[in-house]
Order: structure tokens, then sequence, then C-alpha cells
């Protein structure tokens, strides 16, 4: 039987907490969460509830201070640097807020750059970038610097980079969050898009109206899942977010 | 991989030329002060080289020397002949007793005058036998060195430094002159050229910068002069009688110089009864004189490293800063995917790579300083592919240690807090 290893996040009683061993600043208590492939997951809750933590520990940016971390059924809980840095670059893609490009890189070289962490030459990357943002729509703006694009055009380059790795799991936080309505519903679409074709995506956000777009919504508090719908029918048994 | 590190942290530091170019000064002066140090230092050994090579390694030299105590007994006495110096008996008993000599030869010098028209010119004339060009390296620019036809014939024929023509002014075919020294010609047959450099320790072989010098046969010298000769010293006409000026002797293997510049002294002492020789071991000057460029050689790399450790911590300094400033881009390269080693690698080839286009603008610079010491300085610096090759090292080697630090603070940023930095 397959279908319970099909979850792509599994959290097990995950705490975080920061300061000091004194002063204990607790921000993730206990924390329970399962996510199937195709799933795609918002999460929403006050500022502070600890939605970015959460994020950044389900994308290996930090590392539970207790608790375990099954990613595609590996406990990446207590892996050390080199190891982590390898299940980031192939297993999940990440788009933030303030969309993180490089600013001295161009459009292609940003897209490219988990590509070049993978060892990956030169000319593949190229092709790989060049297909993925045609897909997101770039095409024509290859060799433009991030400073000559306009929001929607930031956060859509970041989604390709995000994706041109082909991640098992794509995680936003608050990827509307500096954008106006027509550009969060232009993003939305391409997330929709990438969910339709089996993409598992985890998506932070304020906005209630981008919240609908996902299948499943939690909300946090206090670094507890205050409320979640409860998986639905994953749309599809892909196991990775590809370009196509 | 390397390559693109190498493009990229070239990119990042022509973003911020101006920036990069007063980092890299520290490098730059650092790494020509060493160049030109260097350069100035293998100019300066080779320097000795030549001159010791110029009285050869395996030689030991012995002069005749004016006896310092020697009063004339009368200057009423007019037939009074100074009596000094070597002989024909310490060539033999030179010649005969000690084996590891495997050479000894004579050397006979007259004083005389050049005459070329109305002008004269006052030159030394050596009585040399054919071997002595060998022993002493000398090779005629043109023509030919003496041989033994000419000696065993008494041949007037000389050999002349580039210098004696120039003083004649003699603009024909050299070796079609015939030079009249004191009463006599003598056909040029070859010329050496001049000296190429000055050379403290020429007097030890009985000559000095100005390169006035004729050499004919030995046996030409004792047959047309005799061995007695009158100079005219500080107001008196001087008669001496002198058999040799000078004998150098030649040593099979440079390690037995020593020993047998040991035996010649022994036999000289039994010989004679005053001091009126020197006995003077090249291969001797040469290391003394190496010890003084040890010197030299202890004083540079202090100099250079104090140099390149300011140089050093200047690239150290702006690296933490442009660490700090690019504190976002770190947290991104790291979600991306970047490993500890990955950021530790980027930055480190970063600073290595300025570190470099420094040692390169130092070489430059250094090979210009060096250039200009040559033109006003009598200084002969060598620019060896050596002394580039270790200047290039020291830059990068200071671009890994100094760059090493930065470069791990950079990887040691928790990627979340990087990402919120701003
Ligand atoms: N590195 C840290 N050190 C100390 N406190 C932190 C750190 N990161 C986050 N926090 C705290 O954890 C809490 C949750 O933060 P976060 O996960 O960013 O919340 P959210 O994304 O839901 O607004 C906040 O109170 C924040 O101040
Ligand atoms: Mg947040």
């Amino acid at each position: 039987m397959t279908a319970p290893a099909s979850a792509v996040v599994e959290l097990r009683a995950v705490d975080k907490t920061y300061g000091t061993p004194q002063n204990p600043l607790p921000v993730l208590r206990a924390l329970d969460l399962r996510v199937a492939t195709g799933e795609f997951v918002a999460v929403v809750g006050a500022s502070g509830s600890g939605k970015s933590t959460l994020l950044n520990i389900v994308g290996c940016l930090d590392r539970p201070t207790a608790g375990h971390y099954l990613l595609v059924g590996e406990d990446v809980s207590r892996l050390d640097d080199v190891r982590l840095s390898h299940v980031r670059r192939t297993r999940i893609g990440f788009v933030f807020q303030s969309f993180h490009l490089v600013p001295h890189l161009t459009v292609e070289e940003n897209v490219e750059l988990p590509l070049f962490y993978n060892r990956i030459g030169r000319r593949e990357r190229r092709a790989r970038s060049a297909q993925i943002l045609d897909r997101v729509g770039l095409g024509h703006r290859r060799t433009h610097m991030p400073n000559q694009l306009s929001g929607g055009e930031c956060q859509r380059t970041a989604v390709a980079r995000a994706l041109v790795n082909r991640p098992s799991l794509l995680l936003a936080d608050e990827p509307t969050g500096n954008l106006d309505s027509v550009t969060t519903r232009e993003i939305m679409r391409l997330f929709t898009e990438l969910h339709g074709a089996g993409c598992t995506i985890v998506m932070i956000t304020h906005d209630l109206g981008v919240a609908d777009v996902a299948g499943r919504r939690i909300r946090m508090r206090d670094g507890r899942i205050e409320h979640d719908d409860g998986s639905a029918a994953p749309a599809a048994a892909e196991g990775s977010c590809s370009a196509n | 991989m390397l390559g693109e590190l190498i493009v990229e942290a070239l990119r990042n530091l022509l973003r911020h030329k101006l920036r990069s170019l007063l980092t890299a000064l520290g490098i730059v002066f650092g790494i020509a002060s060493v160049v030109a140090m260097v350069s100035a230092g293998e100019g300066a050994r080779r320097e000795i080289l030549d001159q010791i090579r110029e009285l050869g390694t395996h030689n030991v030299i012995v002069n005749a020397q004016k006896p310092p105590a020697e009063q004339k007994p009368d200057k009423e006495e007019g037939d009074y002949v100074l009596e000094y110096g070597l002989t024909f008996h310490d060539l033999r008993q030179i010649r005969a007793t000690l084996p590891a000599v495997t050479d000894a030869l004579p050397v006979r010098d007259v004083k005389d005058w050049l005459w070329f028209q109305s002008r004269r010119v006052e030159a030394r004339i050596r009585g040399v036998t054919p071997r002595y060009f060998e022993r002493l390296n000398l090779t005629p620019a043109l023509g030919r060195r003496l041989d033994d036809d000419d000696g065993r014939e008494r041949r007037r024929v000389c050999v002349v430094r580039a210098r004696v023509l120039q003083e004649a002014r003699y603009v024909g075919d050299p070796l079609r002159l015939d030079l009249k020294i004191g009463a006599e010609y003598y056909r040029v047959v070859g010329v050496l050229p001049d000296f190429a450099s000055k050379n403290p320790d020429r007097a030890i072989l009985g000559l000095d910068d100005r390169a006035l010098e004729v050499y004919v046969p030995f046996e030409t010298v004792v047959d047309r002069r005799g061995l007695t000769q009158s100079t005219f010293e500080s107001g008196t006409w001087e008669v001496s009688r002198v058999e040799l000026h000078q004998i150098v002797c030649t040593v099979a293997d440079e390690a037995d110089v020593a020993s047998a510049a040991r035996g010649i002294q022994a036999i000289l002492g039994r010989l004679h009864a005053r001091r009126d020789y020197q006995v003077t071991v090249p291969i001797e000057l040469l290391q003394s004189r190496a010890q003084t460029q040890r010197t030299f050689d202890i004083v540079l790399p202090v100099i250079a490293g104090i140099a390149l450790l300011v140089g050093g911590i200047g690239i150290l300094n702006i690296m933490l800063a442009s660490v700090t400033e690019r504190t976002r881009e770190i947290g991104i390269r790291r979600a991306i995917g970047a490993s500890h080693r990955d950021v530790t690698l980027q930055f480190l080839v970063e600073t290595v790579t300025l570190a470099l286009i420094g040692g390169v603008l130092g070489v430059l610079l250094g090979i210009g300083g060096s250039m200009l010491l040559e033109r006003f300085t009598d200084w002969k610096p060598v620019i060896t592919f050596g002394a580039v090759a270790v200047a290039m090292g020291i830059s990068c080697l200071t671009g890994i240690v100094f760059g090493i630090y930065p470069a791990r603070r950079a990887a040691a940023m928790d990627p979340v807090r990087a990402l919120r930095h701003e």
C-alpha cells in the first residue's frame, strides 16, 4: 500500500524554540502536520503565529528543536548542513514575499542558480531556464535585471527559479503580499495551474481570497494548528512540480 | 565550476571598480616591492657570480707584490735594481710538488705607451701563454686567441681589449691594425670585449676597469723586453727586476682549491725570504660576498611580509564589509540550495581573485620599478620567471589566508536570519 507513504511532508510533534535556555521563546509547539502528494495547502493566521517558522522547517532552511520531520519518507530533522542543502536544492522550491532575487544577476541567471548548485552544466542550465521562463511568460525578459521588472514579473521569475529543479514541494511565504490585485490574480492563476499539473504546494497568505484557491486551509495560532480543513483528495499522483 | 566562480567573482569586483582597486592596492605595493627586491637581489647575485667567474672559480691567483719595507740603500747608487716577485723557480716548484694543481701559468706585465699618431696612451702589456685565455674565460669577440705557435716563434702579435681600439680612434678592420707598443709594431689578431660591469676584484688580476690591456705571447715579452724594467715613479726612475708578475694556478676540483692554496702558500713561504707575493682564492671571495648577499635575503622577506600583511588586512576588512552588505544574497543562495561549502568557496574565490589581480598589477609595477632602478642606479635587476611565480604564489596565499575568515563568516550565517536581513 503506497497511499500512506505518499505524504510529501510529515511533521511529528515538532517544537521550535528560540531564545536562551534560561529564557526560552517557544514558537512552534508539538506541531503535527501531514501534506499528501499533490495537495495545495494555504496556511493562514495572525502575524507572529509561527507560519514562517513552520515553512522554514518544512523547507529545510531551519531544523526543529524537537520532534521529527519526514520529507518524502526521509527523516531530515537531524541532517547536517551539506545533506540539508542537498535536500533543499533537489526537493524544495521557495518563493518569498519580497521576491528575493539576486539584484546583480539577470533574470535567467537568477533562475539558473539552483541548477548551478546542482552542478548542472552551463548549456543545460540555459536550456532549462529558457524553457521555464517561457512557461511563466517571461521568455522576453531573460536578460533583464531584476530592477527592470515589475513586481509581478519579479515574482514570476522567483516562481520559475523555484520550479527549475523540479522540486517535490513548492513553498511560498506570502507570495502575493507585495503585489497589487491584478498581479495577485496572475500569480494565483500560475499556482493553480501548477497544482493542476500535480505540484504539491504549501503557501502562507494573509489574503483569504487567495487562500480560497487552495484545496486545504490551515489556521495557526501561537505555534499550534488551530484549524485544519483536513486533507482533500489529492488532485493527482504526480511526484514533482514540473515545468509543463 | 571553478571557472564560473572566477567569472562571477570578477563581475562582482568590477561592479565596484574603485573599491576593488583601492582594496588591492596594498597587495599591489607589497608584490611590487617583492618583485623589485627579488630582482635587485638576483641581479646582485648574478653580478657577484659574473665577477668571480671573471677570476675563475677553479683558480688560485698568485701575484708579485712589492715588499712594503723595502728601502733603497742610497740614492747615489744609480744602478740599484729592485728585485722582488715571483720567479720561474716558483713556477717549477708549484708544478712539480702540487698534484692538485693541474696547471700553473706565468704572466709578465710591462707598462708601456701605445702610440696613435701624435697621441699616446699608457697601457698594460701582458705576456701570457695561450691557456691563460681559457683559464680566465677570455673569448675574443673578433679574431682569435694567442696560440702556441705565436709563442714558439716569438711573433709580435697581440690581442687587445676593444677599449684600446676606441682610444686609438681606429675605425678600420681591427685585424689589420699594426699597434705601436713602445717602439715596436704588433699585429692585432684578436679583440676582447670590454668589461661588462665594474668589478672591484679585478685588481686581483692586476687589472682595473679602464680595460686598456694588450695581450702578447709570454715568450715574445721575455725575449724582447728582458726581465728588468725602468719605470718613472714618484719623481725618480726606478729599475726593477721581476721575473713573473703573476702565476695563475688551476685546480681540477673546486673542493681542492682551498688546500691547493695552502700548499702554494707553503712552497712560496719556503722559497721567499720576504712577503713579495700574495695568494688569492677567487672562490673564497665569492663565499664572503655571498655572505653579504644573505643579509639582503633576510631583510627582503621581512619587508615583503609586512607589506603583504598590511595589504592582506585591507582585503580582510573590505571582504568582511562586503559579506555584511551581501547578507541577503547569502540567505537567498542558501535557501536555493547552496551549502556551507558553496558559500565559503564563492567568497574565497572572490578574495583570491582580488588578491591575484593585485598580484598581477604588483608584478607589472615591480617590473616597471626594476627598469627604473636599472636606469637610474648602477644596479642591474634581473627579473626571473621564478620571482614572478613566487610573487603570484604569495598573492594567492595572501588571498586565501585573509579570505578564509570572511568566507567562513558568510557561510556560518543562519539562512533564515540572513533572508530577513535588511
Ligand atoms: N530567529 C528568531 N529569534 C527569535 N525569535 C524569532 C526568530 N524568528 C522568529 N521569531 C519569533 O517567532 C515568532 C513567529 O515568527 P514567524 O514564524 O515569523 O511568524 P509569522 O510568519 O506567522 O508572522 C515571532 O514572535 C518572532 O518574533
Ligand atoms: Mg511570516
